[in-house]
C-alpha cells in the first residue's frame, strides 16, 4: 500500500510537471530530476517493506525459541538431554559470541586469544547448567506475545508476558532484544525481565569481579570455572 | 509520658542514623579509576556495610522468612495486606507532596476501609488501590538528584536520596502522632512485618543473588540501579532499559569484531 501511494503520488507530479514544461532542456531535466525522485520513492517503500521484515522476523524468532521450549518440556527429558537442547537453542537463536564480549566490557579487548576462548567456555558453561538446573521453571509458566517495536536501525525488541500457570505469581513483562542484520537472519541478543537486562547485570557483575582483582581477566575466569563446577555438582 | 512504641521506635531510630552516620564517616571516597561502578565511590565502606546486611540476613531475616513461607497462604496474605496498610498514609501525605490528588484520596480511602479490620484483609478491588509511593518519590517529583550509592546498615542498598526518604517517612507517619493501644499495636507491628514479608514475598530472588552469584555486591548494585532507572528520570517514553550500553556496544568497532 505505501509502496502504490509513493507510484501514484509520483505519477501525478508527473503531469503536473510536465503540463508546464516549456522547454525541451526544461523537460530533460525535469524528467531526470523525476526519475531521481521516482528511484528514491522506491528506495523508501523497498526500506519500508525491509523495515516490516525484520520486526516481523524478530517476532518470529521469538515465536519459534518460544515453542521449540514448549515443546522439549512438554516431554519427560534426561539431564544430558536438556543439556544438549539449550546448547543447540544458543547456537541457533542467540547471538553467543557478542553475548559473552559484551559481558566483560572494556576487558575484551585487552584479554588474550587464549584468555577469550576460555571465558566463551566457562560462560557458556554457566548458562548451560543455569538452564538445566532451572528447567522445571519452564513447566509452570506460559508465554504471551504482546508485539514488537524496532529500536533504532540494529535492534528490535520482542514483548511478551509471562503468566503463571498455578496462578501464584503476577504476570511478569519480558523484553527480547534483538539484533537484526542486513545480510543475515537476527538473532536474540538479550532478554530484559521487568526493566532487568540480564546481559548488563552479567556484565556489571563481571566488571566488578575483575576490578576486584586488580584488573585480572583469569581472575574472573577461575571463578565461573569454580561457579560451572558448583551448577554441575548440584550446589 | 511518651508511648511505649514511639520510645521504642525513637530508641530504634537514633542508633540507626548514628550507625547510619558512621558507616558514612568512615567511607573515603575512592578515585574514579579505583571505583568498579563510577556511581559507588564509597565501594569500600559499602562492601563493609553489605557483608554485615548478609549477617543479619544469615542469621535472622532468612530463616524468619523460610517461616513465613511455612504459613498458609491466607496468613501470609494478610501480613501483605497488613504490611501494605500500614504504607498507606504514608502514600497518601507523599501523593499529596507530589500533587497526584487522586493517588493520595485512593491511598486514605484504602486506609480507613481497610482499617477495619486492621489491615489484615482487602477490602477494596484491586483497581482502586492507590500506586505505593514514598519520600523518595516526592523528592524525585521536585528534581531532587539521586546522589550517590549508599548501603545502609539493616536497610539495604540506596541512594543518599532514596536513604534519607526512608528515615523521612518513619517521621511523616501520621500513626506517629495518634495514641491508644491498637494504634501503638499497629506502629509495633509494622516494621518487622514489612520487612519479613518483603523477604518472604522476594525469597528466591534474594536467595539467587546470595547463593548464586559471582560477586553479590555488584549484582544487587546493579540490579538496584536498572530497577530504580526509569523513577530517576530514566527514558520515560520506554520501559527497555540500557539502550544506550547496548548501541554503544555495537557502534564501538569491537562489537561487531
Amino acid at each position: 500500500m505505501k509502496f502504490q501511494a509513493m507510484m501514484t503520488l509520483t505519477h501525478s507530479s508527473t503531469t503536473t510537471l510536465e503540463t508546464y514544461s516549456p522547454t525541451r532542456f526544461g523537460l530533460g531535466l525535469r524528467q531526470c530530476l523525476l526519475r531521481l525522485l521516482l528511484a528514491a520513492g522506491m528506495l523508501v517503500a523497498a526500506g519500508g517493506f525491509a523495515y516490516a521484515d525484520r520486526i516481523s522476523d524478530s517476532s518470529k524468532l521469538v515465536d519459534s525459541l518460544v515453542a521449540d521450549i514448549q515443546n522439549i518440556v512438554s516431554q519427560d527429558r534426561s539431564r544430558e538431554e536438556i543439556h544438549q537442547f539449550t546448547n543447540k537453542i544458543i547456537d541457533d537463536y542467540f547471538d553467543y559470541g557478542l553475548m559473552a564480549r559484551f559481558t566483560t566490557g572494556q576487558y575484551w579487548r585487552a584479554a588474550s586469544d587464549s584468555q577469550r576462548q576460555a571465558y566463551l567456555t566457562a560462560y557458556r558453561e554457566i548458562l548451560l547448567e543455569q538452564a538445566v538446573r532451572n528447567f522445571n521453571y519452564f513447566r509452570t509458566i506460559d508465554y504471551v506475545p504482546q508485539g514488537a517495536e524496532a529500536k533504532g536501525e540494529k535492534w528490535v525488541i520482542v514483548s511478551g508476558l509471562i503468566k503463571s500457570l498455578t496462578g501464584e505469581n503476577p504476570d511478569v513483562v519480558i523484553n527480547w532484544r534483538v539484533r537484526t542484520h542486513a545480510d543475515r537472519p537476527p538473532t536474540i541478543f538479550d532478554l530484559e525481565i521487568e526493566n532487568v537486562s540480564m546481559l548488563i547485570t552479567q556484565r556489571d557483575e563481571n566488571t566488578a569481579v575483575i576490578r576486584q582483582n586488580g584488573g585480572d581477566f583469569d581472575a574472573l575466569i577461575e571463578i565461573l570455572e569454580k561457579r560451572g563446577e558448583e551448577l554441575r555438582q548440584g550446589t | 509520658m511518651p508511648h511505649l512504641p514511639k520510645m521504642l521506635v525513637l530508641a530504634t531510630i537514633k542508633p540507626l542514623c548514628l550507625v547510619l552516620c558512621l558507616a558514612l564517616a568512615a567511607c573515603s571516597s575512592l578515585p574514579v579509576e579505583e571505583r568498579s561502578d563510577i556511581r559507588d565511590p564509597y565501594e569500600r565502606g559499602n562492601r563493609r556495610v553489605f557483608a554485615f546486611n548478609l549477617e543479619v540476613d544469615d542469621w535472622l531475616l532468612e530463616p524468619i522468612a523460610k517461616g513465613y513461607l511455612y504459613l498458609p497462604a491466607f496468613s501470609q496474605d494478610m501480613l501483605t495486606n497488613f504490611a501494605d496498610w500500614t504504607g498507606q498514609p504514608s502514600t497518601a501525605i507523599n501523593s499529596a507532596l507530589q500533587g497526584r490528588g487522586e493517588n493520595a484520596m485512593l491511598a486514605l480511602l484504602n486506609f480507613l476501609i481497610n482499617g477495619v479490620t486492621l489491615g489484615l484483609a482487602d477490602l477494596t478491588n484491586d483497581e482502586d488501590d492507590a500506586e505505593p509511593t514514598n519520600f523518595n518519590d516526592t523528592l524525585v517529583a521536585w528534581r531532587t538528584p539521586p546522589g550517590q550509592y549508599i548501603v545502609a546498615p539493616f536497610i539495604g542498598p540506596g541512594t543518599v536520596r532514596s536513604q534519607l526518604g526512608f528515615v523521612v517517612d518513619i517521621f511523616l507517619n501520621p500513626l506517629q502522632f495518634a495514641s491508644g493501644n491498637a494504634v501503638d499495636a499497629v506502629q509495633l507491628a509494622s516494621t518487622p512485618v514489612s520487612i519479613v514479608t518483603a523477604r518472604g514475598n522476594n525469597f528466591d530472588l534474594i536467595n539467587d543473588i546470595k547463593y548464586n552469584s559471582l560477586d553479590p555486591y555488584s549484582r544487587t548494585r546493579s540490579l538496584y540501579f536498572q530497577f530504580t532507572a526509569p523513577d530517576d528520570g530514566g527514558d520515560n517514553e520506554s520501559e527497555i532499559s540500557g539502550d544506550d550500553d547496548f548501541d554503544a556496544f555495537i557502534d564501538d568497532d569491537f562489537g561487531d569484531l
